[in-house]
């Protein structure tokens, strides 16, 4: 049902009283995103940057359907108070953790694209990421990320040409999207370990003889040591944001990222991860901790970027590897569930609710469907942020879903 | 040059001839030089051989071959191959089955969740668990075996109905043959439950015939692409009918005849109409044999085949009907194997790195279960192959990002030393703690004493979480554990660990309020290892609510370890292995652990294990030889370091240079 249809049916509920019970009335007031204008800027300019929520993020308290009484019914002990929800609108309000993404939602820079999934989803948390990660059916595997294919297929050399790297991952958190062959990827906990990595990890001249596995092990090396040293030249030290940054490992991440771009290091794509979505028991505190700490380093993240006059080029993508069950367990928590919100975030992003809102009277196995396929969502950003319409996932038969503005 | 060239007779020359005598004298001169290596085994042969058939070459290993010839050498590996492990399995299969029958017939989807998650982390404890066998086992030749049946006979967690139970019982089995016959294998894989889920062997009935396990079996156990055709796979698959899992018996295998097709089938040129027939077939064909013959080879010698080496592997399995250890012995002993053109041409795979890390440097185990996460970032994550075809190997494990983070992995593995030692404190006793703690205006305050009253330390725990700001966490591993180490001078009998200055937000400001605590996990009194759960605790004054948890003081308290007690009781005695088992395989509530008799079992049934905490005692370790800073290279590498680096006399920049070498990677 999308969205449209939704609200006037809501509408009707409200005035029939379904269940004999009023449907909790938002308590939150409207809040519509501005319109805005602004565009990315050139293409070897712009940057990708994938925030991972590891463990599987609970989608229904996050971005909350608080008009529909099943919601309640759902989650009698998990439900967000909706005096505490930050509304967006009549049937969505927000996890009030979330509130330092509000300037950026209000500013039309923030989108929300509810669930996305996609067909015959796997509850495994290793199948699933690798779903995720490498933009395939749920039954079949590819050899490398989505994100490093996308790039290394692209047609303009430009993208990846003046790039320190092709892909930085900074923190803990596995390359995924960007695991792939002929890549340039970096991949660094923070700036003082690379360094020091870097001094072991030295190019070295071509072996004179020795078998194939050595010749091949110092052709790697080499690569790695390239890419390495190429961001490594930039480095200052200066750490121009990091104070700005809490301290769980997403700001940390963030923090190291934003300073890495304010020295001067240029990668078309990045990768973020916060651990600890798997909320199976006493979820209640430990999500709101977690969806605190994203949004807290988002916003600084976002902060750091109009600063530096980057915000405009860039878009930054949360991803997880499913949602969670609609009902909640008996132990305070969720289970592993399927389809989910996702937040899109940049200058150029235009603002707003996209895909469908779930329907929890129409829930498919107890989970929330998919209505939105993920790979849409990626085939959107390889289109309108690395200006490829036609790319391996839209020829798939996916049809982008354009979260920027694009030139008329 | 092998003994075949002596007393052969040299064509062409005439008795009574000069030039014939000498060319005699000649001739015998070559043979006498060309007979095989009678004398000991240098230091970098030995090491060549024990890391190729075992996970590097530890310098105990290395000096217990030197005497001995290569036959004696490779016998000797054999001989000492073995059909059980080492370890006690872990405790939860000695527990009744969980109810995998229940699974998908009375489960609602989020018990089967719950199910599935329990079973994953039961997984995590059977992968820790086989970390542990491989650093202990006195045959690593017998875990690189059953890591090659693994990679053999394939299946996955995800696939087999996340049945840990009958993984468990498959590489128990993989185990057993580990050094025993192949012929056996390949007929237990056609009733293995856990392949035919893996394989869809169970969906295989009369009229509906299902070739995935009839396709693998000739594509990957046996035959090879190439060497069947597809008739022969769908003649195979009909023959395989009726083999079946019985869900009551929690899925185990069973035959059930009315799925079986009775006909008559003829695959590869034979009659034949059920597995047994097709076991037999196969194993008939001199083709098996090759094909088994180019993988053990690809494994242990080169991944370049060599015609000869796989002859002799090929003749030993058909000679001695399918044995493994003559097979390998041929492998061993072969010219291929021991030839120059072949040194360091094989890749460490993930978990032989890791392994072979610690038994030939000494590593301590810190923390087991993050081993196998180890293998996993490395590409190589036991039980989880990405696919029917196993893990590649070889060139494969290396890339850009995987060689980086074997660096990362190799550095924490050494870091784990300190961990262990501390850096500032050689020569001294040391005490240490693992601690962590509630913050509300201002942290816990803790009190260290020990043997009645030697003040260790009163200190704060600054690091603890500021319950003000994020509320107390329920969740036991988010809390900020630390490891707080203190030099102490006497013998540790006693110690006492007190917290001072309990303190809460009122109970008004609701559940989540502030509150002040101090938690300990365990101490360490000179490298043993205790838990806060077998010490003793006392409140002072007010009583806390809750049950007692010793280790939790979240009043003002007392937690005495009295050492010489816990260890005559029994305690977790941890020599690196056993402790890294607790911490790796407790259940989710801390402190669970092993019971003390198993552990006590455990820790006289481990064979001596060197630990060296710094690298002067790895140096110092090492043949004679091979002491020498240009020389030590031979110890660990197959071929001399290419990093350039000149680390000069100092041990540890030393072990550093190999170590971060490329060659490191190398077999």
């Amino acid at each position: 049902m999308d969205r449209r249809n939704f609200l006037a049916g809501t509408a009707l509920l409200a005035a029939c009283g379904t269940d004999g019970q009023a449907p909790h009335a938002p308590a939150a007031s409207i809040r519509a995103p501005r319109s805005g204008d602004a565009l990315p800027g050139p293409l070897d300019q712009r940057i990708l940057v994938l925030v991972e929520l590891q463990g599987g993020n609970d989608g229904l308290n996050t971005v909350i359907p608080v008009s529909q009484p099943a919601y309640r019914g759902l989650r009698p002990g998990l439900a967000i108070d909706p005096a505490r929800a930050l509304g967006l609108d009549a049937d969505h309000a927000l996890h009030p953790a979330l509130a330092p993404l509000l300037e950026a939602w209000d500013a039309g820079e923030c989108a929300i694209v509810e669930s996305v999934g996609y067909p015959r989803p796997n509850r495994s948390h290793f199948r699933s990421i690798e779903i995720w990660e490498q933009a395939t059916a749920s039954d079949a595997y590819a050899s490398e990320g989505w994100a490093a294919r996308a790039l290394r297929e692209h047609p303009s050399p430009a993208l990846r040409a003046g790039a320190d790297a092709d892909g930085i991952v900074v923190g803990t958190g596995a390359i995924g999207p960007l695991a792939g062959a002929g890549l340039r990827v970096v991949n660094m906990r923070d700036p003082r370990q690379f360094v020091a990595q870097g001094e072991r990890l030295r190019s070295l001249g071509t072996p004179a003889g020795g078998p194939e596995a050595l010749r091949h092990l110092v052709r790697t090396q080499n690569e790695a040591a390239a890419a390495a040293q190429a961001v490594q030249r930039k480095l200052t030290g200066r750490e121009r944001f990091s104070r700005r940054f809490g301290w769980d490992p997403l700001a940390r991440s963030l923090a190291h990222a934003a300073d890495l771009v304010a020295d001067g290091v240029h990668a078309p794509a990045w990768k973020v991860t916060l651990a600890g979505f798997d909320t199976h028991a006493d979820q209640a505190q430990r999500h709101e901790r977690l969806l605190g700490q994203v949004a807290s380093a988002l916003a600084t993240f976002r902060a750091a970027m109009r600063e530096m006059g980057r915000w405009n080029d860039t878009l930054v993508l949360t991803y997880s590897e499913f949602g969670r069950r609609a009902a909640e367990n008996l132990s305070r928590g969720t289970d592993h569930g399927a389809a989910a919100p996702l937040f899109a975030l940049g200058g150029a992003v235009e603002g707003g609710l996209r895909g469908t809102t779930p329907d929890l009277e129409a829930l498919e196995d107890g989970d929330v469907r998919a209505r939105v396929d993920f790979r849409a969502v990626y085939a959107g950003v390889i289109a309108g942020l690395w200006g490829q319409e036609s790319n391996f996932l839209s020829a798939q038969g996916h049809a982008p879903l354009h979260l920027l503005r694009r030139r008329a | 040059m092998t003994s075949q060239h002596r007393g052969r007779k040299l064509p062409g020359l005439r008795y009574g001839d000069p030039l014939r005598s000498l060319a005699i004298v000649l001739a015998l001169l070559a043979a006498i030089l060309a007979a095989p290596v009678s004398h000991a085994l240098p230091p970098e042969e030995a090491r060549h051989l024990l890391a190729r058939a075992g996970f590097g070459a530890a310098p105990a290993e290395i000096e217990e071959l030197a005497p001995l010839t290569r036959e004696q050498a490779v016998d000797l590996l054999l001989s000492r191959m073995r059909r059980a492990p080492m370890l006690p399995r872990p405790a939860f299969l000695d527990a009744p089955w969980p109810p995998y029958r229940d699974m998908h017939a009375r489960m609602t989807q989020g018990e089967r969740d719950a199910f599935i998650q329990a079973r994953r982390a039961e997984l995590q404890q059977v992968k820790a668990w086989w970390y542990a066998e491989m650093i202990v086992t006195p045959s690593p030749l017998t875990e690189r075996m059953t890591l090659f049946w693994h990679n053999h006979f394939v299946s996955a967690f995800e696939g087999v109905g996340q049945n840990v139970h009958r993984m468990w019982d498959q590489k128990a089995a993989f185990r057993a043959e580990a050094g025993g016959s192949f012929a056996r294998l390949l007929a237990a894989s056609l009733s293995d439950p856990v392949l035919l889920r893996y394989l869809d062997g169970h969906r295989n009935v009369k009229g509906r015939p299902n070739e995935n396990l009839a396709r693998e079996l000739l594509e990957l156990f046996a035959l090879g692409e190439g060497h069947y055709a597809e008739a022969d796979i769908r003649e195979i698959a009909r023959a395989l009918t009726g083999l079946g899992l019985d869900r009551h018996d929690d899925w185990g295998f069973r035959f059930f005849p009315g799925n079986h097709d009775p006909g008559t089938k003829r695959f590869l040129g034979e009659p034949g109409s059920n597995a047994a027939d097709v076991v037999r077939v196969l194993l008939a064909r001199d083709r098996t044999a090759a094909f088994l013959a180019a993988k053990l080879w690809r494994e242990f010698g080169a991944p370049e085949p060599d015609a000869a080496a796989e002859a002799a592997i090929a003749a030993a399995l058909r000679g001695s009907g399918w044995e493994i250890r003559p097979a390998l012995r041929a492998l061993f002993l072969s010219d291929a194997f021991w030839s120059p053109r072949h040194r360091g041409a094989l890749v460490k795979s993930p978990v032989v790195l890791i392994v072979a890390a610690h038994r030939e440097l000494g590593l301590p185990v810190v923390d087991l279960g993050a081993l196998p996460v180890h293998g996993r970032r490395l590409g190589q994550d036991l039980f989880e192959p990405p696919n029917v075809k196993g893990w590649p190997g070889g060139t494969a494990w290396i890339t850009p990002a995987s060689l980086v983070a074997r660096h990362d992995v190799m550095e924490r593995l050494l870091a784990n030393r300190q961990l262990v030692a501390g850096p500032a404190m050689a020569g001294r006793r040391v005490l240490a703690l693992r601690v962590a703690g509630d913050a509300w205006n201002g942290p816990p305050i803790m009190r260290l004493t020990i043997n009645g009253d030697r003040l260790v330390a009163r200190r704060e725990i600054e690091f603890a979480t500021d319950t003000a700001r994020h509320g107390t966490l329920s969740d036991r591993a988010d809390w900020n554990w630390r490891v707080l180490r203190f030099p102490v001078d006497e013998e540790i009998r006693v110690a006492k660990v007190e917290f001072l200055n309990d303190a809460a937000a009122p109970a008004s400001d609701g559940p989540r309020r502030g509150d002040r605590n101090l938690y300990v996990e365990w101490l360490e009194a000179d490298g043993e290892r205790f838990l806060a759960a077998d010490a003793a605790q006392a409140w002072h004054g007010v009583s806390c609510g809750g049950p007692p948890r010793p280790g939790n003081l979240n009043c003002n308290g007392e937690l005495v370890f009295d050492i010489a007690a816990m260890r005559a009781a029994g305690s977790m005695r941890p020599r690196d292995v056993t402790e890294g088992m607790m911490a790796g395989m407790a259940a989710p509530s801390m402190g669970a652990g092993m019971a003390p008799a198993s552990s006590r079992a455990l820790a006289t049934a481990l064979p001596p294990r060197a630990t060296h905490l710094d690298a002067r005692g790895w140096l110092g370790g090492l043949p004679p030889p091979l002491r020498r800073p240009d020389m030590a290279w031979r110890a660990l590498a197959p071929l001399p370091p290419v990093g350039g680096a000149q680390p000069g006399d100092e041990a540890e920049a030393l072990l550093r240079a190999i170590v971060f070498d490329p060659v490191y990677h190398l077999m």
